[in-house]
């Protein structure tokens, strides 16, 4: 199947940080000006971007207030609002966080595991209320993620999710998990790069479940792009890879 | 005007000039389930991988008799498109000599591959097979791996009449270590396949050691050709250097075909 194209896909990237942090390496570009050079280069039109600050245990409203700055910069990136669970009342509420993600346009959050690992405990009053706004989640492997998905959506099965930061060892955990909860979605990239390229996943799943995600800064985005763009797929469905799928998504929030 | 590689990629068009793949693999890994060989000739196509040099994965894990043949038997079933490393091992040294004298009756061998399990490279153990390479001008591909050379580096400078290429060179943020054994050793070569892109990594080592020291691998059937690929054609470097690591290079050290204008 030749699989050249008329036109470069529209990359919609579903995992990139921006701005600020605080170790950043010398080949990491996290200034947003920069971040958008990479992207022309890369040939991604949009970035769903979270705050590199606050990957460490960094103050979160901080964090917030940074990717509001970098979001404000370019109307090709779209806010990642980071939803914590906070365990004391004088801490800004979950409704309250929502409000402020909606002020800043956000149409999906980051549920970051730095501060309260990823539970149906500790994150059950956020994911409740995300589940009902139709609101996706982004939340990242961090060694027991897959295990702790399948409790979330069993008790939230409408909840949307966008799991990212997966490998290319990953399909004996994942593809159990993704036949059991329709409404879990998964980044390709930057690790997460089976062989055969995307062409077995559809095969089990379509193509809707599928997110383009570069893994910037600290990853370079050249090998995912490649990896969408010869898949042995149709057009339409390399589209809906690239960018479409995460396009729906965030159409279909109601915050 | 022609297209750029990076254009190229970025519109899912096949690279103007043959790439040759030094890294890549046949049989199945525990846990990663590859394609059949038929889907991995189609995903060449679409890239324009010319061909690949694949070593088995039963050889790595020990069955290395069996394993030689089964990579013999894919360059039978794709001729042209697949050649063989035969895959010998240290942990049994009565084999080693042998081996390489039963696969390389078999043209379709181009090259030797080891891995690291045991016996270090620069051991008196591995000595007969750099031998075996220095004489036949044969290059050996090697896992190495987070700028662990376990030796490799000084067996290539026992031997400088062989070219010797470390695998998965700069994994784990170690491209420094990798570029300063390369710039040292007029033999050594290094192979990009890492599952993962590190923010720089090609244009790093590339810069670190210039173009002609780097090959391109993709470890096919343990992850994606196309990625692979991708972080080569989309990198940011000039057309020049990446043809002279997807192309030149490997037509170079494996005497692949004749060298396109």
């Amino acid at each position: 199947m030749s699989v050249s194209l008329a036109q470069p896909l529209q990359f919609f990237d579903a995992y990139c940080g921006i701005g600020i942090c605080q170790q950043p390496q010398p080949d990491w570009i996290i200034e947003p000006e920069k971040l958008l050079a990479a992207m022309d280069h890369y040939g991604i039109g949009k970035a769903l971007v979270y705050p590199n600050y606050i990957r460490a245990i960094a103050p979160p409203e901080r964090g917030t207030e940074i990717l509001r700055e970098c979001c404000r910069i370019s109307n090709r990136f779209e806010p990642l609002a980071p939803i914590y669970p906070h365990p004391y009342p004088d801490l800004p509420s979950v409704e309250s966080q929502l409000e402020r993600a909606k002020a800043m346009g956000a149409r999906a959050a980051w549920c970051n595991a730095v501060s309260a690992p990823f539970t149906l405990l500790t994150y059950g009053e956020i994911i409740s209320r995300c589940a009902k706004l139709q609101l996706p989640i982004l939340v990242e492997e961090a060694g027991d993620t897959i295990a702790q998905l399948d409790r979330i959506c069993e008790s939230f099965p409408s909840l949307r999710v966008i799991y990212a930061g997966g490998s290319f060892r990953s399909d004996p955990l994942l593809f159990p998990l993704l036949r059991k909860h329709e409404n879990i979605h998964v980044c390709l990239g930057p690790a997460y790069i089976p062989p055969w390229g995307p062409m077995r996943f559809v095969e089990s799943f379509g193509p809707k479940r599928l997110l383009f995600g570069s893994g910037m800064p600290r990853c370079t985005p050249g090998g995912v792009v490649g990896h969408v763009a010869y898949a042995g797929l149709s057009l339409d469905e390399r589209q809906l890879i690239a960018g479409g799928n995460l396009e729906r998504l965030l159409k279909e929030a109601w915050l | 005007m022609s297209a750029s590689l990076r254009e190229n990629a970025l519109l899912g068009r096949p690279c103007p000039f043959p790439i040759f793949d030094i890294h890549a693999h046949v049989g199945q890994f525990s846990g990663i389930t590859g394609p059949s060989h038929s889907c991995i000739v189609a995903e060449m196509d679409r890239l324009g991988v010319a061909g690949m040099v694949v070593s088995s994965v039963e050889a790595i894990y020990g069955d290395v008799a069996r394993g030689n043949d089964e990579a013999a038997k894919a360059c039978e079933m794709f001729p042209n498109r697949f050649w063989a490393y035969a895959h010998v091992t240290a942990q049994q040294p009565a084999l080693l000599g042998r081996e390489l004298e039963r696969c390389f009756r078999n043209p379709c061998f181009k090259g030797i591959k080891v891995y690291q399990v045991g016996v270090d490279y620069d051991s008196p153990a591995f000595d007969e097979v750099w031998a075996f390479a220095q004489e036949r001008r044969l290059p050996i591909l090697a896992h190495t791996w987070g700028g662990n050379l376990t030796g490799f580096d000084r067996a290539a400078e026992r031997f400088p009449n062989a070219n010797f290429i470390a695998g998965h060179a700069g994994s784990d943020g170690s491209w420094p270590i990798y570029a300063a054994a390369a710039k040292r050793l007029p033999n050594l070569y290094l192979d990009l396949t890492y599952s993962r892109e590190e923010a720089g990594l090609m244009e790093n080592l590339v810069g670190a050691v210039g173009a002609e020291k780097v090959v391109w691998g993709s470890d096919s059937q343990c992850f994606s050709l196309s990625h692979q690929a991708g972080k080569i054609m989309l990198a940011r470097l000039d057309d020049a250097a990446k043809k002279t690591i997807l192309h030149d290079n490997p037509v170079r050290l494996f005497g692949f075909g004749q060298k396109t204008a």
